[in-house]
């Protein structure tokens, strides 16, 4: 300090200037955190609230912001799906706010009674949650790819031959896609939907969200019956006394009015899934309608033989394939043939409030209601109460789901980065190689131009350094073509070979090696010490901190490199962090990128706080001669 | 009987089988599903190579992948491949690519195959089967064939009074529905164009053929010109414009700004998301509706493109097509590929693909035609039947997509007159067309009437030749100074008794250092040279064609925009930031207290790497509400107008401004250079403090006894000391800078209009994008020769310096 002298330093115009400083560089510091608080920040964000740009975020303290989180990630954001099941109006997924009447004593009787039911609900009629969508990867593709990872043991080879597919890593596997609204699926036969249906069964239960027919049914009101056009007051009429879409609950028989009876054939005829429908007494029916439909034996008989009974008659398909005829056929019978008395329901929204039914009937019988309803019609328009149990357990699992969301990007950052075949690896040889090699071939021929006073030492100097008159653009074309003829490309030798050597790096240490006492070396060579003694006992030493910041610019060069590495080593065996990182924010959401970029600092930053001495040491000054 | 016989047969085939599937053949597919995950389309496709693996034991297919490359370049991986020594055996060629990749030689002429069985060309609508004949040759097999249709909601036209059985048959009346769709309390828009790079004028093409315009015409000699600069270009642009940019009035008096909304995902976002009410999409001769599958079929009605205002129907028509690569040389690898190829397009793929459909429960999407074909008749419905009409209608109107040399890279130059026509509605679009057809003929077509090409090549010969002599002079002049003035500093010799020994240990010593910068810098170098004067191609002949490439890259207008923008970035790096770190040092050598603390903070940046900033920051100039700069816009214009309330005055702004900073030509550049200042002060600061430290303080204090004031001990002792290290970082900024081009590549990737197109992006653009490497060689070495001056004085200022380690 000293062009602010030390006298006079107590006065008010000097004491206002260090504060003037302190104000700027303050100021200064706080543009450089900033950026980094908000990364860290994001980081740990998703979809909801990475817009927030918060460097706390909202759900580390707001019950609220983490269930609109737990939300949106259940049900991979589909808000439309979540206002039907609660029975909302959410204008956005960041407005989902948790339940006002958790707390009553008939919520939670309510819920308590619940969960019983929807332990008990079979597993084809139960959705596995927490998807994600998009650029969104959730927690079961995550969880479902280190299932698989354990199961074949790491090698990507095995699952692509058991699932027959052609993944390159595990970062690509996802989970089979459930259509468990769609008509004619059903729990599928091939290894990999066995497998997932194995693993399905081990999931926590809040993970499996009930695919019932409310929903279905709402939407078959709103957007498929022609005759309501979309307008709720029409189906008010006929579905009695309701005032939105979500409030529309399905009966599991068919209803007595007329048209409520018409809107329930024509969706249980033309949208329920096959898997929801009992029809025991439809047999002879059904009999009656193959023989319509194949009217000469032999032809039915290949296709229909596994549903030959003892007798030769034809039973009902029991379970029913996923395709093929007898599935077609099958449609065709449900749509056209059937009668439709003979049909109802086998899912989990009516179920429930059958089940639910007996109970408050029971409980009232016998006075012991503990439930405030009293008239058990009620119970026909309730559904089921997904919004107070998703509540219930965010709240009760606050903490965990905190630390979950918490770790989540990071989990998938560092799955895809330690998975992702060899990167880790990569990139650590590559580094290595580069601070080995940079390390041998500049000092051993700047030693050798300071210390043998060759007469065209400087020749060659010049030699080096020109290369520096032109723009390494010139020569990156030909030096890619070179590394394609050589066949390296894609190897290390095109990662290393062509940066080994740097005039300018030469240049400084040539410097360095001439400033050194030469007193050292004349004491050595009269010792009789050799040349590589001499190399070994004097210079190193010495030269250990300009070393240190040599192969630390080699280590921040190989380890940010991604332009030309991106070109020469195309085959992603090759391909360093930084690589991979350049194609994960390709395809990858904000928050994801920020966790990535979070992580890639993090060598470079261990490794400046270890070594932040040797640099200062290390800095060579240039001064006139 | 039957059944023996199958069984026969099949063991037969068996037997047939064994000593093939001995030796598999591999063939690498660019482009096939990995696994059945995602759209029912890339299930069908995923479920079609199962089968032909099933069927053809001996062939196993592998996924090839390569990088994925963002920005205006997003199609060239495969390019990248071939040029990395990677090429796929199969590749998925559409016709913008088909040419240029001939070009290359990167194709395979199929006719051979194709005479082994001629009808499989018989399915091929006939205006596809014009383009794919490339002068007697075919090079690639379309499986499936594409028309653009309108697509659009019935729904939304119920609730906006229009009749959904009637879709706009005219521009008029397109224009009109448009209006009565886009209601801005809701977020509803009539239309939409994507402005991901190549969205905006993928779409616009079919006004453009609806006017009655083209795109690219053939000349007599076979090469290609742009033809969209017509009076029926211009009334496509002004229609453009009117969609996205003309100011209307709302039923409820408000203002609004065009029907069309700009976004870079608007099928995901608008269409999937219920806010848009009319859209372009894709039909193909297997599925009638391509539409995100979350939309009920019933809602969606899909009719012919309105017709221009001369009554013209037009439409662009596609066709998804494999090619087998040249570069494959093995029979059987090549009879193989065909295999996969013929079958992709067979009837049996299009089995597969119907009822792949039909499982996934979306029969209703596909054509009537295919589900006839293959007995899903309970699948045809009135909606598809009305989509059928449609599809016969768009078939024959249909224009194929551009598809002459390069145009795999037409849609992202043209959409820059539309991106201009949009900023800055006033321009004229006559010039605006006229500049962007001048761009693309340069650029991509490389059309140049003979004469003037002639003429070019006289200037070209002489002023190449004077400026080389000029440089080679200069240089040779500079060099011999130098090393003369540094062989005279020192010249002392080792009275060595085993003289050729002691040079022997020193060449050894030195060998690896010049060993490798001779093949990786001086024969680079000098083999750059002479690729400046050749047509250089991967794998096609490589032609010598004198200064055809410096005409080209001197005459070519980004190339000066290059040059341009490099300067200018230059001129704001060193400008805004130059000082920043000697200040820095200054306050951070003087501040008595906190220096730990402040110095490990502003060297934060130096510890992430260059990407990492460039991402970091691309993030904080979001457009959106939210990105950090618009939040602090935001509050800037809060304060302003808290401001203004206070004093009484009218100084109120909208407070709802956002600004696309990295898209905005007024801010792209500032924000490309912001990020690399900030990163640099930090570090750099580091520096001046280790230099500031080796100034005695002796000086200072006899300074102090003379009674200098702080600015005086500033100026006449702190600035001379450190001199030679600012001279040093001066010019090696300033050639850094102007080599710059790793973080734009990263944030703005060269955009918008250009505007932060530098050299270094020109020339890697060009060669690893469009593979010209010829040109990207002269470009490179014109850039030398500009810079060469620069680097000799550096290289003046090193030999006045010695380097010495600060203690």
């Amino acid at each position: 300090m000293p062009i602010i002298p030390r006298v006079g330093r107590k006065t008010a115009r000097m004491r206002l200037l260090f504060a003037l400083m302190h104000l700027v560089l303050a100021l200064g510091a706080l543009t450089m955190l900033y950026p980094f608080l908000l990364m860290l920040g994001t980081s740990i964000t998703s979809s909801t609230d990475t817009n927030e740009f918060r460097v706390i975020p909202r759900y580390l303290s707001d019950n609220n912001a983490l269930f609109a989180k737990y939300v949106d990630d259940k049900y991979a954001g589909d808000l439309e799906r979540i206002n039907l099941l609660y029975r909302t109006d959410f204008k956005r997924l960041s407005d989902v706010t948790l339940p006002t009447n958790l707390n009553t004593l008939d919520s939670r009787n309510i819920l308590h009674f619940w969960q019983f039911h929807h332990a008990d609900t079979p597993i084809d009629q139960l959705e596995a949650g927490f998807r994600g969508y998009g650029v969104h990867v959730g927690n079961l593709t995550l969880t479902w790819r280190s299932y698989l990872r354990e199961r074949f043991q790491n090698d990507i080879k095995a699952l692509n031959r058991s699932h027959h597919e052609e993944h390159q890593s595990f970062e690509t596997v996802s989970p089979p896609i459930e259509r468990l609204t769609a008509r004619n699926w059903s729990l599928g036969t091939s290894q990999k939907e066995r497998d997932f249906l194995e693993w399905k069964r081990t999931l926590p239960k809040n993970w499996l969200i009930e695919a019932g027919l409310d929903v279905l049914f709402a939407h078959y009101l709103k957007e498929e019956a022609p005759h309501y056009g979309g307008d709720i007051r029409k189906v008010a009429k006929v579905w009695g006394g309701i005032r939105s879409f979500a409030e529309i609950t399905i009966p599991s028989h068919p209803p007595t009015n007329p048209q409520a009876r018409a809107d329930w054939e024509s969706f249980v005829r033309r949208f329920v899934p096959f898997r929801y429908l009992i029809l025991p007494t439809a047999l002879p029916e059904y009999r009656a309608f193959l023989k319509v439909r194949y009217p000469s034996y032999p032809k039915l008989d290949r296709a229909y033989d596994s549903l030959k009974n003892a007798n030769g008659e034809y039973d009902l398909p029991n379970p029913l394939p996923s395709n093929g005829r007898i599935t077609q056929d099958w449609g065709e019978f449900i749509s056209k043939a059937v009668p439709i008395a003979k049909v109802s329901l086998k899912e989990p929204d009516s179920n429930f409030r059958r089940v639910f039914t007996s109970e408050v009937y029971n409980a009232i019988r016998c006075h012991y209601n503990t439930y405030s309803i009293t008239d058990l019609s009620t119970i026909a328009k309730m559904n089921a109460p997904y919004y107070l149990a998703d509540a219930r357990y965010v709240l009760d699992n606050a903490l965990h789901l905190r630390r979950n969301y918490i770790t989540h990007n990071y989990n998938l950052v560092i799955d895809y980065l330690l998975l992702h075949g060899r990167a880790l690896w990569v990139t650590i040889l590559f580094c290595l190689a580069m601070i080995l090699t940079t390390l041998t071939v500049n000092p051993l021929c700047a030693y050798a131009l300071s210390r043998y006073r060759l007469p065209y030492a400087y020749n060659v100097l010049l030699f080096l350094l020109a290369t520096m008159a032109f723009p390494a653009e010139v020569a990156m074309i030909p030096n890619f073509l070179l590394l394609k003829e050589l066949g390296f490309l894609n190897t290390y030798w095109a990662l290393i070979l062509p940066g080994a050597a740097s005039g300018f790096s030469i240049f400084l240490l040539k410097g360095f090696f001439d400033s050194l006492p030469r007193d050292l070396y004349e004491a050595g060579m009269i010792d009789g010490a050799s040349e590589a003694r001499m190399f070994l006992t004097i210079t190193l030493p010495l030269a250990r901190p300009i070393f240190a910041v040599i192969a630390l610019e080699a280590f921040t060069a190989s380890y940010g490199a991604f332009m030309f590495a991106l070109i020469i080593c195309q085959d992603p065996k090759m391909w360093t962090i930084m690589v991979w990182l350049y194609q994960l924010q390709i395809n990858h959401a904000q928050y994801i990128n920020m966790a990535a970029l979070t992580i890639a600092s993090l060598p470079t930053l261990l490794v400046f706080i270890f070594a932040q001495n040797v640099i200062l040491r290390g800095i060579l000054l240039p001064t006139e001669k | 009987m039957r059944r023996t016989l199958k069984t026969f047969l099949f063991l037969a085939l068996l037997v047939l089988a064994l000593p093939t599937h001995a030796q598999t053949v591999t063939v690498r597919v660019w482009g096939i599903p990995r696994s059945a995950e995602g759209g029912p389309f890339e299930r069908a496709n995923r479920q079609i190579i199962d089968a032909f693996e099933k069927k053809f034991p001996a062939i196993h297919l592998e996924a090839a992948t390569g990088l994925q490359v963002n920005g205006p370049a997003n199609e060239s991986g495969v390019l990248m491949a071939i040029a990395g020594g990677l090429a796929p055996d199969v590749m998925y060629v559409n016709f913008r690519q088909m040419e240029s990749y001939i070009k290359q030689g990167f194709l395979l002429p199929l006719d051979d195959l194709i005479a082994q069985d001629p009808r499989v060309l018989e399915p091929i609508h006939p205006n596809i089967r014009k383009v794919l004949n490339v002068r007697g040759h075919v090079y690639a097999f379309p499986y499936q064939q594409w028309v653009q249709a309108l697509y659009y909601r019935k729904d939304f036209f119920r609730e906006a009074g229009l009749d959904p059985e009637h879709p706009p048959r005219t521009w008029d009346e397109f224009y009109t529905y448009a209006q009565k769709l886009t209601k801005p309390e809701k977020g509803q828009w009539g239309f939409g164009f994507d402005s991901s790079p190549q969205g905006t004028s993928w779409y616009w093409v079919n006004f453009l053929w609806q006017a009655g315009g083209e795109v690219v015409r053939e000349l007599p000699d076979g090469r290609w010109a742009s033809a969209f600069n017509t009076p029926e270009g211009v009334t496509a642009l002004k229609f453009y414009r009117k969609l996205v940019a003309e100011e209307w009035t709302l039923p409820n008096g408000q203002k609004q700004r065009g029907v069309a909304v700009r976004a870079t995902d608007v099928l995901n976002d608008y269409v999937g998301k219920n806010h848009q009410a009319m859209w372009f999409e894709y039909q193909s001769n297997a599925i009638a509706n391509r539409a995100s599958i979350n939309i009920s079929p019933a809602l969606i009605g899909i009719a012919p493109m309105p017709k221009g205002p001369t009554g013209i129907s037009a439409n662009e028509l596609n066709a998804s097509m494999w090619g087998i690569c040249a570069l494959q040389k093995d029979p059987k690898v090549q009879q193989a590929a065909w295999e996969f190829v013929k079958y992709m397009g067979s009837d049996e793929a299009d089995a597969i693909r119907t009822r792949a459909y039909i499982d996934a429960g979306l029969g209703m999407y596909l054509s009537p035609l295919s589900l006839k074909k293959h007995g899903y008749l309970e699948y045809v419905t009135g909606a598809n039947k009305e989509w059928l009409k449609a599809t016969e209608e768009l078939f024959k109107n249909g224009k194929p997509e551009p598809f002459g040399e390069n145009c795999q890279l037409i849609y992202t130059e043209l959409d820059q007159p539309l991106v201009e026509i949009g900023l800055y509605p006033d321009h004229d679009p006559t010039e605006v067309l006229n500049r962007a057809a001048k761009t693309i003929d340069a650029k991509l077509l490389g059309y140049v009437e003979p004469e003037v090409q002639k003429r070019r090549r006289q200037i070209a010969l002489g002023a190449v030749t004077g400026g080389f002599a000029l440089i080679l002079g200069l240089g040779v002049l500079m060099i011999r100074r130098l090393s003369m003035a540094i062989t005279d500093t020192e010249g002392s010799r080792m009275a060595g008794t085993n003289r050729f020994r002691y040079h022997l240990i020193a060449w050894v010593f030195m060998l690896p250092a010049v060993g490798s910068i001779a093949l990786w810098a001086y024969f680079p170098l000098a083999r750059g040279l002479l690729m400046a004067f050749q047509d250089y191609r991967i794998a096609a002949k490589t032609r010598w064609i004198g200064l055809d490439n410096f005409i080209e890259v001197a005459t070519q207008e980004t190339f000066w925009k290059g040059i341009l923008h490099s300067l200018e970035y230059v001129g704001l790096t060193l400008g805004l930031g130059f000082c920043l770190p000697i200040l820095l040092a200054l306050l951070l050598a003087e501040i008595p207290r906190g220096k730990m603390l402040y110095r490990s903070l502003y060297y934060l940046p130096a510890v992430t790497s260059g990407l990492v900033i460039a991402f970091l920051w691309k993030q904080f100039y979001a457009p959106t509400e939210q990105g950090l700069f618009n939040q602090m816009l935001h509050g800037l214009i809060e304060a302003w107008n808290t401001l203004g309330q206070w004093l009484h005055l009218p100084l109120h702004l909208k407070s709802d401004m956002k600004i696309d900073w990295l898209g905005d030509p007024t801010f792209a550049m500032l924000a490309v250079v912001l990020p690399v200042i900030w990163a640099g002060a930090g570090p750099g600061s580091i520096l001046y403090l280790a230099a500031l430290k080796s100034i005695s303080e002796d000086v200072y204090e006899a300074a102090d006894i003379d009674g200098a004031s702080i600015w005086h001990k500033i100026r006449y002792i702190t600035v001379p000391s450190l001199r030679p290290l600012i001279m040093i970082n001066f010019v090696g900024a300033f050639i850094g800078s102007f080599k710059a081009m790793e973080n734009i590549f990263v944030m703005t990737g060269g955009g918008p209009l250009y505007r932060t197109h530098t050299i270094g992006l020109e020339i890697w653009y060009n060669a690893f994008m469009y593979l010209k490497f010829g040109y990207a060689t002269a470009a490179a070495w014109i850039m030398g020769a500009m810079l060469v001056g620069f680097t000799l004085y550096q290289l003046r200022l090193l030999r006045n310096i010695r380097f010495t380690a600060n203690n």
